[in-house]
């Protein structure tokens, strides 16, 4: 109820861009289902723009158009959300989506991230996903990556993987992805 | 935030003992937060023999028989004694009386005899006053006695709990009944999964078979527990929550069952009643045989060990007094491990399992993330070797790659020390990925239970269709129409007659609101080998009406709809 009424407020001086800080951490699974539906259809009947902050991944998939997946301060990954959630590019994207328990991978091991977030004060030097990152080498303590466009046609991400340095381990970093996003796949499930 | 932390140390990649390390003497929070105000205390009541000192020194004492001298010198020793008595009062919390009432009579004497003096300097009786040391002597025993006071207090409020734990020790009686299992790093390839549970129907029977043969580890039969709720003038009671309401479930060796629910089901309440941290208002909790209600006080101990639970918050579940060794080894204390060799080693070693470093048993909870927090936690259920572990949603309040690491871990736990699990949570993705069988909890009764294949493939309540329906995932190929609930859960205080979820379902509604929804409390009934459920239409719960439902629900009118 309170979480609609929010929502009522901000509509109320219609408002030509939404924001939505996560507007259903909080929430019951069924209450989020509520909101979201409601979210979606005021949004197409007003036609305003819709931000939502969020860590789900799953509220992303089923409301937003375009994604941007940031870490420690910088934005990691920019891209429509087939490409960025079925074609993660930036390490830390498929370090995130691996790790999300399904059904699917049930009797397999989960994926982790190693690690914690950096500490504000104390940034690892270039890329800052660098010392939790499978696919770093040397250039990654050396050099800020910047935005690289990869992938699709909207799709970028900073990571050096995806520059003429890092030719030869995109193949396999992909690769690897892959294969742990399959992990506990042969199970037939609905 | 402290300026130290453990993220700076895993990049920098060691942890060599600093200098301040070093030095820091263990000593208790209280003393060590009090340090400031001892300081100021102690500057207050050094300044007098300074002043004393350098009059002496340069001959100033003699000459000190000007009333404006002493005047100014009372003036400054009673704002002294002021700011003496605030700190000593911030100091001297009511945890023990003894040290409390110290306190204030040290402070009331040391006012009483520096205003005592003023009065006397002022009234100008001669006598005793003409020596102006007096004054100094008179102002610094005022500081040495709060200091005094204050020293005595926190060594009272240190006995006091440590006599709190003895007595409990002595209230334990003897050693254990049940020898504990020793704590050995089995040396496994964590590579290799855990074994696999293969849907399909004829392996769901066959371990259904399997587990008919096993004693339940755990059997809970009509269990209920309701709070009461008071208020009005007389503070009478005046209604019920009835957390839980009835509740029949079987936990096997070696399995994980888990029990999902939004909030206000009662499934945090469950868990807490089923290990008898709270009392249950009827029904029976049977643990290896033995009925827990009906268990002695003393015989209850050694049953304790081997029921364990990790809590929820890893922020709030420890206490930040006490360093790691200390949270962990509280619990094998009171099972009567006296030898502090033992207990530290022990503690080690759970620390050890859970992946975090034997030396950080001198660090306090506030020096860790919160993931390595729930990790202490998982140490502290771990150290006493326990059969059983509650697990009250410990992966909520981590991010979704902590989230991993932390599973995982629980699973490597469960093979290497044959554990089972009661593992609460509302996060159905988690249960589905982690969990064996599942309980669907609504309003304090179980909606239907089973393996999570059967669960996941065939649900027949629509409360659990429901709540797979709301599950976002997060791969845009599957993106579907999801089926909403109208209106809000309930009050437990209030539920509604009949079956709880009848002024919700949408079964309900499609086949024309059937009065035995309102009239009847469905019972839990078996609709396949080892799945049941409590509703009156199971059998019409199919995909193909749920598609139905789906289609022709309208969301912001089931947005307005009240919950009769």
């Amino acid at each position: 109820m309170r979480q609609r009424v929010m929502i009522a407020m901000a509509l109320s001086c219609e408002p030509k861009l939404l924001i939505a800080d996560e507007p259903t951490t909080a929430l019951d699974v069924t209450i989020q289902a509520q909101i979201l539906e409601l979210l979606k259809t005021i949004q197409q009947r007003t036609g305003s723009a819709l931000m939502i902050i969020t860590h789900d991944l799953g509220v992303v998939a089923e409301m937003v158009d375009n994604i941007i997946v940031m870490y420690a301060g910088q934005i990691v990954e920019k891209g429509t959300v087939d490409e960025v959630l079925i074609n993660p590019r930036a390490p830390y994207t498929m370090g995130l989506l691996e790790s999300i328990p399904t059904v699917e991978k049930r009797g397999g091991r989960l994926s982790v991230i190693t690690g914690t977030v950096p500490n504000p004060f104390n940034m690892p030097p270039a890329c800052r996903f660098q010392p939790r990152c499978p696919y770093a080498w040397d250039l990654c303590t050396r050099v800020q990556p910047d935005l690289y466009r990869t992938g699709g046609p909207d799709q970028y991400a900073r990571c050096h993987l995806h520059t003429p340095a890092g030719e030869g381990r995109l193949g396999p970093a992909l690769a690897r992805h892959e294969a742990a996003m399959q992990v506990g796949r042969g199970l037939p499930v609905r | 935030m402290t300026g130290r932390s453990p993220q700076a140390d895993a990049i920098a990649g060691s942890v060599a003992p600093t200098i301040r390390g070093r030095l820091r003497v263990r000593l208790p929070r209280r003393v060590r937060t009090a340090r400031g105000q001892l300081v100021v205390l102690a500057f207050y009541a050094a300044l007098t023999p300074i002043v004393l000192a350098i009059l002496g020194a340069t001959g100033g004492l003699a000459k000190m028989k000007l009333p404006a001298a002493d005047v100014a010198i009372a003036i400054a020793g009673n704002l002294a004694l002021a700011a003496a008595s605030y700190f000593a009062a911030r100091l001297i919390r009511a945890r023990s009386m003894a040290g409390y009432l110290l306190g204030i009579a040290a402070g009331a004497a040391a006012t009483v005899a520096a205003g005592y003096n003023i009065v006397r300097l002022v009234s100008g009786v001669t006598g005793l006053t003409g020596n102006p040391a007096f004054f100094y002597v008179v102002y610094e025993l005022g500081y040495v006695l709060f200091g005094v006071a204050i020293v005595v207090n926190l060594l009272l409020e240190q006995r006091w709990s440590r006599t709190l734990s003895r007595e409990a020790q002595k209230a334990t009686g003897a050693a254990l009944g049940v020898p504990m299992r020793d704590i050995r790093i089995r040396p496994g390839n964590p590579a290799v999964p855990a074994e696999a549970t293969v849907p399909g129907s004829e392996a769901a029977e066959l371990a259904e078979a399997r587990r008919q043969s096993q004693e339940p580890l755990l059997a809970v039969r009509g269990l209920k527990k309701h709070f009461p709720i008071h208020g009005g003038l007389l503070r009478r009671q005046i209604g019920t929550v009835y957390a839980v309401d009835g509740i029949d479930f079987d936990v096997f060796p070696g399995e994980i069952f888990s029990l999902v629910g939004e909030s206000g089901c009662g499934k945090t309440t469950l868990g807490r009643t089923v290990l008898q941290l709270t009392p249950p208002t009827a029904g029976k909790v049977v643990f290896d045989g033995y009925e827990l209600a009906d268990v002695d006080p003393d015989d209850m101990r050694p049953l304790r060990r081997r029921m364990q639970i990790i809590f929820q918050d890893p922020f709030g579940s420890l206490n930040p007094r006490m360093p790691v060794s200390d949270i962990i080894g509280e619990g094998l204390l009171a099972q009567g491990v006296r030898d502090r060799k033992t207990r530290d080693k022990r503690v080690e070693d759970s620390l050890e399992i859970v992946g975090l470093r034997r030396d950080y048993t001198r660090r306090y909870p506030h020096e860790f993330s919160g993931g390595q927090r729930q990790r202490i936690g998982i140490a502290r259920a771990l150290a006493l070797g326990p059969d059983l572990v509650v697990c009250d949603e410990p992966v909520s309040a981590l991010d979704v790659s902590i989230q991993s690491q932390v599973l995982n871990l629980l699973l490597d736990l469960r093979r290497d020390f044959n554990l089972t699990y009661l593992f609460i949570s509302h996060n159905l993705s988690v249960v589905q990925y982690f969990s064996d069988r599942v309980g669907v909890m609504y309003l304090g009764k179980l909606a239907e239970e089973g393996a999570v294949e059967q669960l996941y493939r065939n649900p027949r309540h629509p409360y659990t269709v429901a709540l797979l329906s709301a599950i976002p995932n997060p791969d845009p190929r599957l993106r579907r129409k999801r089926l909403v609930l109208k209106g809000d859960v309930p009050s437990p205080a209030a539920p509604p007659s009949g079956c709880r979820f009848h002024t919700r379902c949408w079964l309900r509604e499609k086949l024309g609101n059937p009065e035995i929804c309102v009239t009847e409390d469905p019972p839990l009934r078996p609709v396949e080998a080892g799945h049941r459920t409590a509703c009156h239409f199971a059998e019409q719960v199919s995909d193909n009406v749920i598609g139905e439902v789906v289609a022709t629900q309208s969301v912001v009118e089931t947005a307005v709809a009240d919950p009769a």
